[in-house]
């Protein structure tokens, strides 16, 4: 392991530790299992479209990654049948900037992507990508 | 399969296709084609309300014997044992067919040589809720999302017990906060207190505990909504022999259950600190003990797996650390947490030694803090890491790697079963990825990885499984025939079709992936399935499972 892997693994640990006793009361197969949705350490959610710019449309099972700056770690999904796709899983201490979305699928490129600066400015709760692709 | 088995095989498929298709009503072609000297006994079950019965499991037992052997009736009624199943002696009988019961005991004395004929007689009982499984009452029970809570009860015990008491909703405020500080490595017959105490909100216990005394016996003698029971098996799902094999004590609970190259099967004992082997040749059980390194936390491991050179590893649970049995010496060796990962809570839970040759590295799991471990073999040091960086972690909303495997440069994939993401770990790196299946809080369980690099998973709360695709990085899903399955594990076989267990249906499931036909098999008694296992050895394939809480090892055989 490299020092800035050594470096984030610790920033993890610190940052995890907390929470991880905060939340024992499930582990791991033995408590009051509730799907309500917590929003208490929900951060902001990225959502978007991946649009083939040549023949138009969405891109249909297209990856799409959302890499976390400084985390060693990242988000993959795929595009649904309209091309769309949504990460609805970062806590708070993530800042939106640090996320990265690309998209790629065979026989396409990005081209690039745009990022929808939603109303609400800072306080906005989910942020629209899309993934422009072009044939190579 | 010995040759009496397989022509006996071969006459079922026979008698199937041409029942099936040319004489769907002829018993007495079926009579003929059973009357042959490779059964050991046969007979048919009948019922006054249905006449001759499909779909009745009949087990034979041997006076003595801890193996019983079960096989299911035809559709004409007909069940029969092959000559090579049942050892000559006295066997008891007994069957299963919910809404029945047999008219009086039944046995039958299965000689040396010629077949023995016992007809069943059934009687319809008055009340099935003593036959019903968990998934039977969760399918009954009104409500919908309330129900929620019900599934992790299955890890102790059945619903039947939830919903025959008479608590009332301030006294099962009490019960669910005293059961929270139950080891999640308890059964009915082996209760273990975990040793640091587990704390549930009082708003979420009253509303689990609110509904409970909306579905049980505390406000009436008798339940007001209807028991719904599954339908008997039929057709293909009747073409199987059953064998389980009791322990030697109650109190064992196979959990991970695994074969090795002499035909010998391995267990974890769930609850107690033994590593268990039964011969299946001759139902012979040997336990390998070892020194528990926590004497005052609770018993028992649960994940086992073979490293490179066949020795077992066993996950420790709150003993903590992992254990490598070396099964050239039959020896233990223990490997701690060190005092910086260890706490009252530390739980290890999983264990993969797969491809521990690759880089000498193990890796496991903690339970209590969701994050991985990895264990230098030299050193006996362990790493630490967090794949779940910057996701949310809340009161609802948890992440714990689960289910694990490696893949050939031994980097991990593992199941967040907190809540919804298969992940990766690069072996070199340490960076993580996580994929989100497409079902929202399916809770990915236990996992395999197959020889064309496809993970192979149990989605245990959307009632699903799915498959990962390693190279596409997509996911794909399937559903669970019967709702409130719940699977817990899943396993393919060499023919390209996928076996799962529950802990609440007593049902095995066979499903086609390419077509989604399936077979579900109805297992003789109440099966609480963990960790399943195929063996690819024999033809047709096996199945091998543990009953966690009735101490047996359970084969399934399909005939078809």
């Amino acid at each position: 392991m490299t020092k800035s892997q050594r470096a984030s693994l610790l920033l993890g640990l610190a940052l995890a530790l907390p929470l991880a006793f905060a939340g024992m009361a499930w582990a791991g197969g033995a408590s009051l299992d509730e799907d309500e949705e917590d929003q208490s350490n929900a951060g902001v959610s990225f959502f978007g479209f991946a649009k083939d710019l040549d023949r138009g449309g969405g891109v249909a099972d297209a990856k799409v990654s959302a890499e976390i700056k400084n985390r060693n770690a990242s988000l993959v999904t795929r595009t649904d049948d309209q091309g769309h796709f949504k990460f609805s899983g970062f806590s708070k201490d993530i800042d939106p900037k640090d996320v990265e979305i690309s998209c790629s699928k065979e026989g396409l490129k990005l081209q690039r992507t745009v990022r929808r600066q939603p109303p609400g400015g800072e306080a906005a709760t989910s942020i629209e990508v899309d993934c422009l692709m072009v044939k190579p | 399969m010995g040759i009496g088995a397989a022509r006996s095989a071969l006459a079922g498929c026979l008698f199937g296709v041409l029942f099936s298709t040319l004489l769907p009503a002829s018993g007495a072609f079926a009579e003929l084609l059973f009357d042959t000297p490779d059964l050991a006994l046969t007979g048919r079950v009948t019922s006054a309300q249905e006449g001759a019965m499909e779909g009745v499991l009949v087990s034979a037992q041997r006076n003595g014997s801890p193996i019983s052997v079960t096989v299911v009736t035809n559709q004409a009624g007909r069940y029969s044992f092959p000559v090579d199943r049942l050892t000559p002696g006295h066997n008891a009988l007994r069957i299963r067919a919910i809404g029945y019961e047999l008219d009086g005991p039944a046995a039958a004395d299965v000689a040396a040589k010629g077949t023995v004929t016992a007809d069943l007689a059934l009687r319809k009982v008055d009340d099935i809720a003593s036959q019903m499984t968990s998934t039977e009452w969760l399918i009954s029970m009104p409500g919908a999302e309330q129900k929620r809570p019900l599934i992790e009860c299955m890890s102790c015990h059945t619903l039947e017990r939830v919903v025959r008491s008479k608590f009332t909703a301030d006294e099962f405020v009490g019960v669910l906060k005293r059961m929270a500080n139950y080891a999640n490595n308890s059964t009915m017959q082996k209760v273990q207190a975990r040793v640091t105490e587990r704390e549930v909100p009082d708003d979420r216990a009253r509303r689990v505990a609110e509904y409970l005394a909306t579905v049980n016996l505390s406000k009436r003698d008798r339940w007001d909504y209807e028991l719904k029971a599954l339908p008997r098996p039929t057709g293909t799902a009747t073409r199987v022999i059953i064998t389980e094999y009791d322990m030697p004590r109650s109190t064992v609970a196979p959990h991970d259950v695994r074969t090795d190259a002499d035909g010998f099967i391995w267990y974890s004992n769930f609850v107690e600190p033994y590593l268990g082997r039964l011969d299946p040749r001759t139902g012979a059980h040997a336990e390998f003990a070892y020194n528990l390194p926590k004497p005052n936390f609770p018993a028992g491991a649960l994940a086992l797996e073979a490293d490179h050179d066949g020795n077992w590893w066993l996950a420790m649970m709150f003993q903590g650390g992992v254990m490598k049995f070396d099964t050239r010496t039959k020896t233990f060796r223990h490997y701690p947490l060190p005092a910086e990962l260890d706490s009252d809570t530390a739980q290890q839970s999983m264990v993969m030694p797969r491809q521990s040759h690759v880089d000498g590295k193990v890796w496991t799991n903690d339970v209590n803090t969701h994050s991985i471990l990895r264990l230098d073999l030299a050193t006996g040091a362990y790493e630490r890491v967090d794949p779940f960086q910057g996701m949310p972690i809340g009161a609802n909303r948890q992440h714990s790697p689960y289910g694990m495997t490696a893949d050939q440069g031994n980097n991990l994939y593992f199941m967040d079963f907190g809540d919804e993401s298969v992940g990766r770990i690069d072996a070199k790196t340490f960076r993580a990825t996580i994929y989100p299946t497409p079902t929202p809080h399916s809770r990915p369980r236990r996992t395999m990885l197959d020889d064309k690099g496809r993970l192979w998973f149990a989605e245990f709360a959307a009632n699903k499984l799915g498959m990962f695709d390693l190279d596409r990085e997509s996911i794909k899903e399937w559903d669970v025939p019967t709702p409130h399955t719940y699977p817990y594990d899943v396993y393919l076989d060499r023919n390209g079709e996928l076996w799962s267990g529950s802990m609440s249906n007593d049902r095995v499931l066979r499903i086609d992936p390419q077509t989604g036909k399936s077979i579900e098999y109805l297992l003789p008694r109440q099966t609480n399935i963990r960790r399943i296992f195929i063996d690819n050895t024999t033809t047709p394939v096996t199945f091998w499972a543990g009953n966690n809480h009735h101490a047996a090892i359970l084969k399934i055989e399909p005939l078809d």
